[in-house]
This record gives C-alpha cells, sequence and structure tokens, in this order.
C-alpha cells in the first residue's frame, strides 16, 4: 500500500528532523572536536590543512533521532531494529577510529550486528520477509536459514564496502545520498506491491536520506568535516538492513555496483582482507601539479579510482564527481530494476 | 593535454559499461536460475538428495560465473589502459 495523505507528516518530520539535528549540532560538534585535537591531516591539498573528525557519532545520533521519529508514528519494531544496527555499527567504527580494529575483527563484530537482525526476525517475523524478489521473474521461495545467513554476511560486506569508498572529500557522503535516493524509490515501489510493506517501511528508510544529504553539506570539497569509520560502517550497515527491510535487495545491490566493484578489485588484488594502513603500496599519488594519478607500481592495490583515473589524472573535485556520476549511473539501473520487479 | 582528457573521458565511458555489463549479468544470472535451475526439483529442504545437490552446485556455478565475468572485464579494462598489475 502507498503511504496516503495522512503520511505525508510523519514522513517530512522523519526526514526534516535528523537533517535539522546534523546541520544544527554540527559547527558546536566540529568546535568540540578541535577543542579536543581531534583533527586530520587532509591528504590530497597542496597546504597542510587539518580537518576534524569523526563526525561518525553525529551522524549516528541523527540516524537514531529519525528513527525515533518513525518509531513515534507507527509504533513498529522495525526502528528499534535500526537504531541498534547503527548503535553497534557506529560503536565498532568509532573503536576502529580511535584504537584501530585489525582486518578480519572488524568484520566478524559487523556479522554479530547481522545475527542480531536475524535473531530480531526469528522472534518478531516482521523485521523482513526471508526470500528475495527478483525483477521480471518471481521471488524466491522462504528460505528462513539460507536467508538469516545472508542478512548475517551483508552488514561486514557492505559497511566494508561503503568504508573503502571514503577516501575523498564528498565522496562517502555524496555516494550514500544517491544509493540511499534509490534505496527509497525501491521501498516505495514495493510498498506498493506488498501488504505487509507500508509507509512504516518508507518512514525508516528517510532518515539515511536525510542524513546523508545534510551531511555532504559539510563533506563536500573542500571539506569542513570527515566521518571517520564510525560514519561510513553505520551508513553501510543501515543501507543493507533498510535492502532487506524493505524487501528490495536486488535493486540496492545494483545501486551498489560502483562499490562492489571497488571492494571486489581491490580484495581480490591484495588478496585477502587487509586494512588501508597495512598497504604496501598506495594505488594512487599526488603530482606536483596538485592532480592525482593512478600508480605505476605493479604491487599497488587495483581500485575504482585507480580505474578511473588510468585515463588520465584528475583534480580531487574532478574525480569524485566522476565517482557520484558513475554511482548516479548505477543508481538509474538500480530505479529501472525497481520498476522491472514492480511491473511483476 | 588533449589526448590525456580524452583517454580520461574513454576511461570513464569504459567504467560505465563496465558497471551496464555488471547489471546484465545480474539479471541475466536471474534467468538462467529460475528458467534453468529452480524447475530442477522441488525446494531444497523438501526435495531429495540429487535434487537438491544439483540446485545448489548449478547456483553456485552461477556465483563463480559472475566472479569470472568480473574479473575477465577487469583484465580487459586495464589491459586496454594499459596498467602494470602484480603477476598473478
Amino acid at each position: 500500500m502507498l503511504p496516503t495523505a495522512a503520511d505525508i507528516l510523519p514522513l517530512a518530520l522523519a526526514a526534516l528532523i535528523p537533517a535539522a539535528v546534523l546541520f544544527v549540532v554540527m559547527p558546536g560538534y566540529l568546535k568540540f572536536l578541535v577543542s579536543r585535537g581531534r583533527t586530520t591531516n587532509d591528504a590530497h591539498k597542496a597546504k597542510d590543512v587539518r580537518v576534524p573528525t569523526p563526525a561518525g557519532p553525529l551522524i549516528v545520533a541523527a540516524l537514531v533521532v529519525g528513527e525515533l521519529v518513525a518509531w513515534a508514528f507507527y509504533g513498529t519494531v522495525l526502528p528499534l531494529v535500526l537504531i541498534f544496527v547503527v548503535l553497534a555499527a557506529g560503536l565498532i567504527g568509532l573503536y576502529d577510529d580511535l584504537k584501530g580494529l585489525g582486518g578480519v575483527v572488524k568484520p566478524a563484530l559487523l556479522a554479530g550486528v547481522g545475527l542480531f537482525v536475524a535473531l530480531s526476525e526469528h522472534f518478531y517475523p516482521s523485521v523482513y520477509s526471508p526470500k528475495l524478489y527478483f525483477p521480471l521473474f518471481t521471488e524466491t521461495g522462504t528460505h528462513y536459514i539460507i536467508f538469516a545467513l545472508i542478512v548475517i554476511a551483508s552488514i561486514p560486506v557492505s559497511s566494508n564496502a561503503f568504508n573503502m569508498l571514503d577516501a575523498f572529500n564528498g565522496e562517502i557522503s555524496g555516494f550514500t545520498a544517491i544509493v540511499s535516493a534509490a534505496l527509497v524509490v525501491a521501498i516505495v515501489l514495493r510498498a506498493d506491491d506488498l501488504p505487509d510493506t507500508s509507509a512504516a517501511t518508507v518512514a525508516v528508510s528517510l532518515p539515511l536520506l536525510a542524513v546523508s544529504l545534510a551531511f555532504f553539506y559539510f563533506n563536500r570539497y573542500p571539506s569542513k568535516v570527515f566521518d571517520g569509520d564510525s560514519g561510513s560502517l553505520s551508513f553501510g550497515a543501515m543501507y543493507v538492513i533498510l535492502s532487506f527491510v524493505g524487501g528490495v535487495e536486488i535493486a540496492a545491490l545494483v545501486a551498489l555496483i560502483p562499490a562492489v566493484l571497488n571492494s571486489y578489485y581491490t580484495l581480490s588484488s591484495v588478496r585477502g582482507l587487509v586494512e588501508r594502513k597495512s598497504m604496501s603500496a598506495r594505488p594512487t599519488y599526488l603530482g606536483p601539479d596538485m592532480k592525482l594519478y593512478a600508480s605505476t607500481d605493479s604491487k599497488a592495490p587495483i581500485t575504482l579510482v585507480r580505474m578511473i583515473l588510468v585515463g588520465g589524472p584528475l583534480g580531487e573535485k574532478s574525480l569524485v564527481n566522476r565517482i557520484l556520476a558513475l554511482t548516479l549511473f548505477a543508481a538509474l539501473l538500480s530505479v529501472v530494476t525497481s520498476v522491472m520487479t514492480w511491473l511483476l | 593535454m588533449t589526448k590525456v582528457a580524452d583517454r580520461s573521458r574513454a576511461s570513464f565511458v569504459a567504467m560505465l559499461l563496465v558497471v551496464t555489463a555488471s547489471w546484465v549479468l545480474i539479471l541475466a544470472e536471474t534467468y538462467v536460475f529460475f528458467v534453468v535451475v529452480r524447475p530442477l526439483g522441488p525446494a531444497i529442504h523438501t526435495g531429495d538428495i540429487p535434487s537438491s545437490v544439483a540446485k545448489i552446485i548449478l547456483t553456485a556455478g552461477l556465483g563463480a560465473l559472475l566472479v569470472s565475468a568480473m574479473l575477465g572485464m577487469s583484465r580487459l579494462y586495464l589491459r586496454i589502459f594499459r596498467t602494470p598489475t602484480s603477476p598473478s
């Protein structure tokens, strides 16, 4: 059932309130980070520019506020599950920001968050539908165990895919805003198809879009703040769980194709889960003209950025625009996929 | 300078093609899954062992095909743009 006129106010508030929280609190939060010495070097600038980090705790807080608004209006269990997911992924990311986590420990902890979601579905069978809805054809049968395993594995995969796209000014915030817009379209179309998917599902998906858009304002080139792993991991975890909650896994996967390609090429070239800091060679380097070049070192990992730069060097802003254009293209393919599923 | 800019645009168009190819691959594999693999027998948890084993092997085969195709695309892309990679 599509949202009705009565849903306009709850949906608007579920989007506007978290965005407003981020806008209002961010200036004070930036001063707090600077006063605590929580700044890092912006690596791709001519001068030594220090940027406050991590904004993840504020991003998580804004997402939680958005989910609480959805819960206040609709009272379903969905916002509560999403609040746990965002808080847990944010805390794992914050620990990684402050102390550092190994390349294997982090995915293992994130898989634990997925286990919580699978257990939530076991005790409250309205969190997600344990089947996949494919475009053009039909849906799979109901597979509780296989689907639970997919949910558990998906959080580390998605969170790390988002985290690996968090290297340049405005990259992660712009990417998240674009893919979450495609996700909202998919969930709205699904809500029209399924009796058990309602305006409540649309409401819980809006805070991610609103918060990532608001964060893009601060994170775009030249960045005033970086999100840190606490931001990128919570974005990735929330995105993938929303895709399960909305029953739009395939459309969500299509929007993520640039991130999937990036993760796949990186992992296959470095052969395993390796922390960015411990890679022996960098995929790109900054030239004297302040443009980014693809590394010619054969040991450097293959990344999406390196693949884009093999055609020629680009400034940071142009490079991020290329990545976001590629993401927008994948998001359009995702919308086409959603329409194909909706027409079924 | 113009030559570099042209190759930069070419690499972007090539990446758009890689994304499109990945999307088509997902749809094509979906077709094979529903038209070929799924009718092989009843649902895995209710069917007999030979039917379940065949379905699992074919589904895993589709996954392997997807991984191989993505690897092939990246190799082709890097060869076209002459990027040095570690020997494998």
